[in-house]
């Protein structure tokens, strides 16, 4: 199908069809059989159903044409070829929403939303931003929204009207309301956590000492022969990245240098780079050779990231060392006290070479990932860094208030504090937010001499 | 003859004569013309100067040398300082004024200027011609003649300032009757619309109304409660020390639900319910029929009987405005406690009035379509007499820079009320009478009385505009607070537990600045700049930490409005822009990308299309 939007593109539909009836006599959103022409030569090109919407009734907002050619890159190509030759031009990825917008068929957020849906590459990606789409998010802001209009107009009207009666809210009452919606944007905000993994992918970091398998463990992860694998330590040196779908979750999977103390330079730069890994990770894999006898190093390395966490014992086809670190044992039912997991699925033996216990830490490593409802498809999700950050500075400000308000503050310093988070929600879906808050003092105050 | 003078200001109201004003002081040859000079810089409704967001507008005018603040401080017979516990940001001023005073110091102001000429009569058309304006001038007895009047005079003005307030084919309404009129008992402005629509204008209608006055000796005053104004009583000029005349207090009373049974049996009659008035009527200021109908769970609501002067006993019940029939008015007002004897001098009506959408200015208050005409006040959708007396001060001032080829100044949004109120004005237009509100400042804590001369002096000084006494002034008050600054950071103060500078004790809660300096610091002399230094050092102690904190949250907004857009751009040229966009963007031709994302309708999407193309042409202009 060919979508022409815009001022002009009834017109320039026109020029290259052969309609029943002059296009501006057509109704709109009624299928036509109609000849594609070139108007060069007057030779038929394909025949095609062609529909029209009128603005602002359309996607647009604007004058739209529609042709559905027969199938096939060719003809499709020739009347798009037909149609910049009269004075189309093609679209930029996401104009015709952008336009939509920009029209006001669509707020801000779900415009977005559209735009994440046309890069989706994952199902999860798709289903949270269908649901942004849907206004779920935007009527949870709205919610968000209007209940701090309700607040900050009280406060408000006192202030421009200082001799009407405005009954005034109690301190103590106004920050325990204002802290209840600051726990809803926090809550919202905080399923970035799971939405950042959705959109950008889950960073899961193998990590472990030199030789304890992890390139193995990442060739069994990934199922492929990305990684070299040789006998000798410190052969993977930059950390090498495999996009993986686990169940609809987009996951990025990270293959580290090994962990220890070397005086190579070079060696050294690959230790940088898996420590930035581990940083940002979302989940880690350590994987430990349980094999060979237990090393303290490993103990030191769990503790700065057990809590999201899965240890790997490796080289189960081979024999356990004797005496090795108590950890080292699944059985023993000790683990970190930070961790999120349940102690079965924190240690786990597997072999990366049998492929043996592979699935059941690849189930874990999901568990910590998506532990939050959003695993179960429910959840409303942020996955748009800017609506993040918008969310994370009403949530800022909100805290500030409740802060000025316990610490006495004039009525003008809180309701900066409210106003600059009720302009980082507008942001979101683009409001005004004075006109708001006046609109909602004189609707609900009686107020003016 | 024909005479040409450098500014011609129609209309000698609050916006008029500050225009007449700033323009004479730039050394331009002003006339003057009113309907009745008598008139001058009449408060046709409430007589009180100031109040939350429009003292501070008062304020910003006195500080860049307009005359709102030393008439209103001259005039005034009550002081008070709203909000003084909510926080320095709203603190408003409001006096009560005594009107007729208050009209004769503007008056002296105006005749005893050189550069001013003044005329009474009715302007029936401004027309282009040459390089300036053609204004037809009717005498008072022409234009109240049915047919259209005769003009006796015809005369040239290189710029012209309107402000024709309530005026533009006014329209009073009590009860179903209505007459022609700008205000009670002044004729209205006729013709004039034609020729503004004439010259392009594309014209609305807004509605406000005022209470019926009352005769104070029938007033029984012991019946309600007195409020007195304060003392010391807070000014509003940074030269003024005390009042002029002697203080009288207000009294408050209320209505009662034998009130709101006679405004409801009169509702039939009402000019507002039963759909004879079609202009929209201020939301913030509404008639007593409105509370009513729109509050029917209320049994009571506040009237102020405010004085209109010394040598008058008409007194204002503040809070019953209303267009109701003359008999529901009687019956209604001695429902109220307190003025059941109560004489009607005036009954109260409502007047709809031509505005002109002021999206069609520049923020310099020029027309777009004519070059060299600046309109200021109502006829800009605004209401009261700070909005109009601020605007009159500006289009004043950049007619005269018109005249002299400068470019205009424009006062920005992080600066003043009153560049939040053009720029609203000039962006997004208004739908009903445009007040002054604080919560419509994105730099509130910023803007506040207190710094008005601050924010605004030196500017004043730099164009001419501030006079060598307030300079002198402004600069003593300047030097004090920045001595005591320094005095208080250096200066080490007892604590209860040790010593601590004095900066740290002052920044404490609950700590004032009299407990840390007390009778140490040395006084200026004068009480009221004494009071005035200890209160900007306070203020700029206790709440550094919140003015930055808002700095920064509307510092984006800020910079923006440092991105210049040049003023012919094509926004057909600029990629993305749907029609609507660009239609909205090439009416107001926004100055600054700052000013185009607060257009109406305007979304982040389309504003950031435009920042790409400007960054654009920016980088191509640089190549080349």
């Amino acid at each position: 199908m060919v979508r022409l939007s815009g001022r002009r593109s009834l017109e320039i539909a026109a020029s290259v069809l052969k309609t029943p009836a002059p296009v501006g006599q057509l109704r709109p959103g009624r299928e036509y059989v109609v000849w594609v022409v070139d108007p060069a030569t007057g030779r038929d090109v394909d025949q095609a159903v062609f529909t029209i919407r009128r603005a602002p009734r359309s996607y647009t907002g604007e004058d739209m044409a529609e042709i559905h050619v027969h199938g096939g890159r060719a003809v499709a190509a020739r009347v798009l070829g037909l149609l910049t030759d009269s004075g189309a031009r093609p679209a930029q990825a996401g104009e015709f929403t952008m336009r939509a917008f920009a029209n006001g068929r669509m707020d801000l957020a779900r415009a977005e939303a559209v735009a994440q849906i046309v890069a989706a590459d994952s199902r999860s990606q798709l289903e949270c931003a269908s649901r942004v789409l849907s206004g779920e998010f935007s009527s949870k802001l709205e919610q968000l929204y209007a209940a701090l209009v309700d607040l900050l107009s009280a406060i408000e009207a006192r202030i421009e009207f200082p001799e009407d009666d405005v009954p005034e809210t109690r301190p103590d009452d106004l920050a325990r309301r204002l802290d209840g919606v600051r726990l809803d944007v926090s809550a919202l905000a905080a399923t970035f956590r799971e939405g950042r993994m959705i959109a950008q992918g889950a960073r899961v970091v193998i990590a472990g000492r030199p030789n304890a398998g992890k390139s193995s463990l990442f060739n069994a992860l990934s199922g492929g022969d990305r990684a070299i694998v040789t006998e000798i330590p410190g052969t993977t040196r930059d950390p090498i990245e495999a996009v993986l779908d686990w169940d609809g979750l987009p996951v990025r999977l990270f293959d580290t240098a090994g962990l220890r103390r070397s005086g190579d330079r070079i060696e050294m730069l690959g230790l940088e780079r898996a420590e930035r890994h581990l940083e940002d990770a979302d989940a880690v894999i350590y994987v430990i050779d349980r094999s060979l006898p237990a090393d303290p190093e490993d103990a030191e390395n769990l503790s700065r990231f057990a809590e999201h966490c899965v240890v790997a014992l490796n080289k189960s086809d081979l024999p356990p060392a004797t005496g090795n670190w108590r950890l080292a044992t699944a059985d023993s039912g000790v683990q970190p006290p930070a961790s999120r997991l349940p102690p079965p699925a924190f240690t786990l033996r597997c072999s990366a070479l049998t492929g043996d216990g592979v699935p059941e830490i690849r189930r874990s490593v999901m568990g910590l990932l998506v532990a939050g409802p959003a695993a179960a498809g429910d959840a409303l999700v942020i996955t748009n860094a800017r609506h993040y950050a918008l969310l994370r500075e009403a949530e800022t400000a909100l805290r500030q208030t409740v802060d000025a308000l316990h610490a006495s503050a004039t009525e003008d310093l809180v309701a900066g504090d409210v106003t600059a988070a009720l302009r980082a929600l507008g942001q979101i879906t683009g409001k005004d937010v004075s006109a708001d808050v006046l609109s909602e003092i004189f609707s609900k105050f009686c107020i003016g001499k | 003859m024909e005479d040409t003078f450098d500014i011609a200001v129609v209309g000698a109201g609050h916006a008029g004569c500050e225009a007449a004003l700033a323009a004479a002081h730039l050394g331009c040859s002003v006339l003057l013309v009113t309907l009745d000079l008598g008139k001058v810089a009449t408060m046709s409704c409430n007589p009180a100067v100031g109040g939350i967001g429009k003292g501070h507008i008062v304020k910003e005018i006195d500080a860049l040398g307009g005359a709102m603040g030393l008439a209103a401080d001259h005039a005034g017979i009550q002081f008070r300082l709203l909000n003084r516990s909510k926080g320095p940001a709203v603190r408003g001023t409001r006096c009560q004024a005594d009107m007729k005073e208050y009209s004769d110091y503007m008056a002296g102001l105006l005749v005893k200027n050189p550069g001013i000429a003044l005329a009474a009569g009715e302007v029936t058309n401004i027309s282009l011609r040459g390089v300036g304006f053609e204004l037809e001038l009717a005498p008072m007895a022409g234009a109240r003649a049915a047919g259209a009047p005769a003009p006796s005079g015809r005369l040239l003005a290189r710029t012209v300032v309107v402000t024709t307030g309530t005026f533009l084919d006014g329209l009073m309404h009590t009860g179903l009757q209505n007459r022609p009129g700008g205000r009670l008992g002044d004729p209205a402005s006729r013709w004039l619309p034609a020729g503004l629509r004439a010259l392009g204008f594309e014209l609305g209608r807004l509605k406000t109304g005022t209470c019926p006055r009352l005769d104070g000796s029938t007033i029984d005053f012991d019946a309600m409660r007195r409020q007195d104004g304060e003392d010391p009583p807070p000014m509003f000029s940074f030269l003024s020390v005390e009042p002029q005349l002697p203080q009288r207090p207000c009294h408050l009373t209320s209505t009662t639900p034998a009130t709101h049974t006679a405004v409801r049996k009169g509702l039939d009659r009402s000019p507002l319910f039963c759909g004879i008035i079609k202009g929209r009527g201020p939301r913030y200021c509404p008639s007593i029929e409105d509370k009513v109908v729109r509050f029917p769970g209320r049994d009571r609501h506040v009237v102020f009987v405010e004085p209109e002067g010394l040598g008058t006993d008409e007194y204002y019940p503040n809070g019953i405005s209303t267009s109701l029939p003359e008999d529901v008015q009687i019956e209604m007002v001695h429902t109220i406690p307190g003025l059941e004897n109560a004489k009607i001098l005036r009954f109260g009506y409502a007047v709809e009035y031509d505005f002109v959408f002021p999206t069609q200015l520049f923020a310099s208050l020029m027309a777009k379509i004519a070059p060299g005409l600046f309109l200021a006040g109502q006829i800009n959708g605004t209401s009261g007499y700070e909005e109009a007396a601020g605007q009159g001060l500006m289009a004043g001032l950049n007619a005269a820079r018109f005249v002299r080829g400068e470019p205009p100044v424009i006062l920005r949004r992080d600066q003043a009320y009153i560049g939040v109120m053009i720029d609203d004005l000039v962006t997004a237009g208004t739908t009903e009478p445009y007040r002054m509100f604080t919560s419509r400042a994105e730099h509130r804590m910023s803007l506040r009385e207190d710094n008005a001369d601050v924010r605004l002096t030196p500017l004043g000084r730099q164009i001419d505009l501030v006079d060598d006494a307030r300079w002198d002034a402004f600069n003593e008050k300047a030097e004090r607070v920045r001595a005591v600054q320094a005095r208080l950071r250096t200066q080490r103060v007892p604590d209860g537990i040790g010593t601590v500078p004095a900066y740290d004790l002052l920044r404490r809660p609950g700590v004032r600045y009299r407990d840390v300096c007390g009778p140490a610091m040395e006084s200026s002399g004068n009480s009221t700049l004494d009071r005035a230094v200890e209160n900007a050092v306070e203020i700029l102690v206790k709440f550094e930490g919140y003015i930055e904190r808002e700095r920064q949250r509307a510092g984006k907004i800020a910079d923006m409005d440092g991105v210049a857009i040049p003023e012919l751009l094509d926004y057909k040229s600029v990629p993305g822009l749907s029609r609507e966009v660009v239609e909205k963007l090439s009416a107001i031709r926004p100055a600054t990308l700052g000013q185009a994302a607060r257009i109406p309708g305007m979304t982040p999407a389309a504003v950031s299309m435009v920042a790409i193309f400007l960054a654009r042409i920016r980088s191509v202009s640089r190549e080349t």
